[in-house]
């Protein structure tokens, strides 16, 4: 009988003890690789240097032209806005339509659109209709064609980043969306098997006897 | 007394079903209920924490949140706590137990503060719920369920039986409150009982353990910590125990010991099936900038924590404003009577719990299909509605349960009030009539506001 008990409980234990530990080799969404968008025959490369995650993230801009050529000399801005979770769709949708508009992703994906917040439990429209557009000027990096600065991602969840291009005066913008889970997700998964874990030892330690057999 | 009496052995037994006996008695109950509710609850995890960041976009997040809260309540006006007995905490508990389980004695604090702790920490997830939004952030959800196994991973450890379901599971503080509301009663039969002296049903066997949380079916008044885990069944070498049905709420007619903890629970449930409406209604946003405007913070924790405070006071309030009125005809202090009348809000609770959630279910049911096919990689388009039933539909059936809630809640103070004031019964009952007409009427009022959509 205990046998029979030991042949179910311990692939189930395993099972749930799997269940706890795999989400600690999960890596953070949409970061490894660059994000990339054609607008007005310019190639524009987003690239984050990490995963992007919560708090100051060091990204890279490639611009190329028609030709594959590196653009120098232009203005670039970042526009980071916050979504609301319904719009999230819409975007990772847009993004995967190589010939959508670029304007027309950012144009759609701005904050505060009140037709969808009633999808959403209103419990934080409050803090949604708070969020607030963040710009930062990019500056040319040492490659031809690159520019680089510094993002600040206030929290996790579904942003947009718009990147507002001039090119010999032509203004064009592109928008990518962005997943950022929290980089300390991990962390917390992590803490909650060592705390688990560090009980069942200490319980095992302090078992009397007695209740052992 | 009598009805006490009554109570223990009103009803034929469904154990003198032989199939229902033998099904109760075998080794697979509760366990192929249990195991396959526990490997669910594994994929909920694993979703939670792994799968889509989106809430409309996660299965874990629609089983839990859209079925299994919803759900949870009408379990429990027609199964009692049987929840309990197939809870995924529970089996994790036993488990636990099982291998590395040191069976100390509960500690005395939790035996005399455990519903406080309960009613404490029910309160700070609601809270939590709203201000870092547990239910929309399907990780945040899964924290919730790590902090939970986190709990039942120590209690299990340190602790005998199921310390953590009877003392801190804030969920089984709310089953207990709704399962004096149940239609199944579990009792001993006294004149058997009466010469017993192994106490098996509360110790156990070498077979069967002893009730998991800790009551003595001999000795038992009240379902609110009987699990229907039908270990007493198969202990009891005398076949005293019986498994009744009875009409529902009429265990909180004639409550033996009322509890103030247990009454101030009541009423707090009031106060959340409230805010859980508020925060949902379109007029919820002008709230909010009315309390900035008031407060000069933006800080959706300070607004809401104002909202959630007063949505709270509110019913505590009016059940203590009640007992005031009572206290003046028949002389009891405004605590004696707030404790034993808090126990007839309980019925209105449960229909106030089930009809809004009934909005989830039957407008946001769908969902469950839709991104349960999305695990499949069959996914559904998001023009597709979630939504079983029309809202006007929807609406009826909730005006409905209230109804049968306000109709529960008055007679329960109406039972409560001819049992312990005969003499005083009108004087008494008046005031707490008027308390369900005005918790039903607010109810009411905030069904008829338009809701949104939590999915």
């Amino acid at each position: 009988m205990k046998r029979t008990i030991s042949r179910i409980l311990l692939p189930i234990l395993i099972v749930v003890i799997l269940a706890l530990v795999i989400p600690l080799s999960a890596q953070a969404d949409g970061g490894d690789d660059g994000f990339m968008q054609t607008v007005n025959g310019y190639q524009v490369a987003l690239i984050f240097a990490e995963d992007p995650t919560v708090g100051e993230n060091q990204i890279h801009i490639q611009i190329h032209d028609a030709m594959d050529m590196p653009v120098q000399d232009a203005s670039v801005e970042v526009i980071l806005a916050s979504v609301e979770e319904g719009h999230n769709d819409e975007a990772s949708e847009a993004q995967s339509h190589d010939d959508m508009p670029a304007m027309e992703v950012a144009a759609t994906e701005a904050p505060g659109h009140a037709g969808m917040a009633g999808m959403d439990m209103t419990a934080h429209q409050s803090e949604t209709a708070h969020n607030e557009m963040q710009g930062i000027i990019l500056v040319p990096a040492h490659e031809s064609g690159e520019y680089s600065g510094t993002l600040h991602i206030e929290s996790t969840g579904e942003w947009i980043i718009s990147i507002e291009l001039t090119v010999h005066g032509e203004v064009m913008e592109v928008g990518f969306p962005l997943t950022v889970k929290s980089g300390s997700r991990n962390g917390i998964l992590a803490g909650f098997v060592g705390i688990n874990i560090l009980i069942l030892i200490v319980a095992v330690a302090l078992k009397p006897k007695s209740a052992s057999k | 007394m009598t009805n006490l009496t009554q109570t223990n052995v009103a009803g034929t037994s469904l154990l003198n079903n032989k199939w229902i006996k033998a099904f109760m008695q075998s080794r697979w109950y509760p366990g192929i209920i249990q195991w396959p509710t526990l490997l669910l609850f594994m994929l909920i995890m694993f979703q939670l924490v792994l799968g889509p960041v989106s809430a409309h976009d996660n299965f874990g997040t629609a089983l839990t949140w859209v079925l299994w809260w919803p759900i949870i309540p009408i379990l429990f006006l027609f199964l009692g706590r049987f929840w309990c007995a197939i809870c995924p905490f529970a089996t994790l508990n036993d488990l636990i137990q099982k291998f590395v389980g040191n069976n100390r004695p509960v500690p005395r604090f939790l035996k005399r503060y455990g519903i406080w702790i309960i009613d404490a920490l029910f309160i700070l997830i609601t809270w939590s719920d709203h201000v870092w939004g547990i239910v929309e952030n399907p990780f945040g959800s899964g924290v919730l369920m790590l902090t939970l196994t986190t709990g039942v991973v120590f209690s299990g450890s340190f602790w005998e039986r199921r310390t953590f379901c009877r003392y801190l599971c804030f969920l089984g503080g709310l089953s207990g409150n709704y399962a004096r509301t149940g239609m199944i009663a579990l009792r001993s039969t006294p004149e058997i009982c009466a010469t017993c002296t192994i106490a098996a049903c509360y110790k156990g066997t070498e077979k069967v353990a002893g009730c998991p949380l800790f009551e003595f079916p001999k000795t038992m008044t009240s379902n609110a910590n009987c699990n229907i885990c039908a270990n007493c069944i198969k202990s009891c070498p005398n076949d005293s125990i019986q498994l009744t049905l009875r009409p529902p709420t009429k265990e909180l007619w004639f409550v033996r010991k009322p509890k103030l903890e247990e009454a101030f629970l009541s009423a707090v449930i009031m106060g959340i099936v409230f805010v859980q409406n508020i925060t949902m209604l379109e007029v919820w946003g002008s709230i909010l900038s009315w309390l900035e405007r008031v407060t000069g913070t933006t800080s959706y924790a300070v607004t809401f924590t104002i909202t959630f405070a007063i949505a709270m006071l509110i019913p505590v309030s009016l059940l203590g404003l009640a007992s005031w009125f009572a206290k003046r005809f028949n002389g009891e202090s405004i605590i004696q009577n707030f404790t034993r009348f808090g126990y007839a809000i309980i019925v209105l609770d449960v229909a106030g719990h089930i009809a809004h959630n009934l909005f989830h279910l039957l407008a946001e049911g769908k969902s469950i299909l839709y991104t349960g096919l999305a695990l499949i990689g069959q996914a559904v388009g998001h023009d597709a509605s979630p939504a079983i039933l029309g809202m006007g539909t929807i609406q009826l059936l909730q005006f409905g349960l209230l109804g049968l809630g306000f109709i529960g809640s008055l007679y329960a103070a109406y039972r409560i009030s001819r049992a312990s004031h005969p003499t005083k019964l009108w004087g008494t009952f008046v005031p707490y009539a008027a308390l369900m007409i005005l918790l039903t009427a607010i109810n009411i009022w905030l069904f008829v506001l338009p809701m949104a959509m939590r999915m």
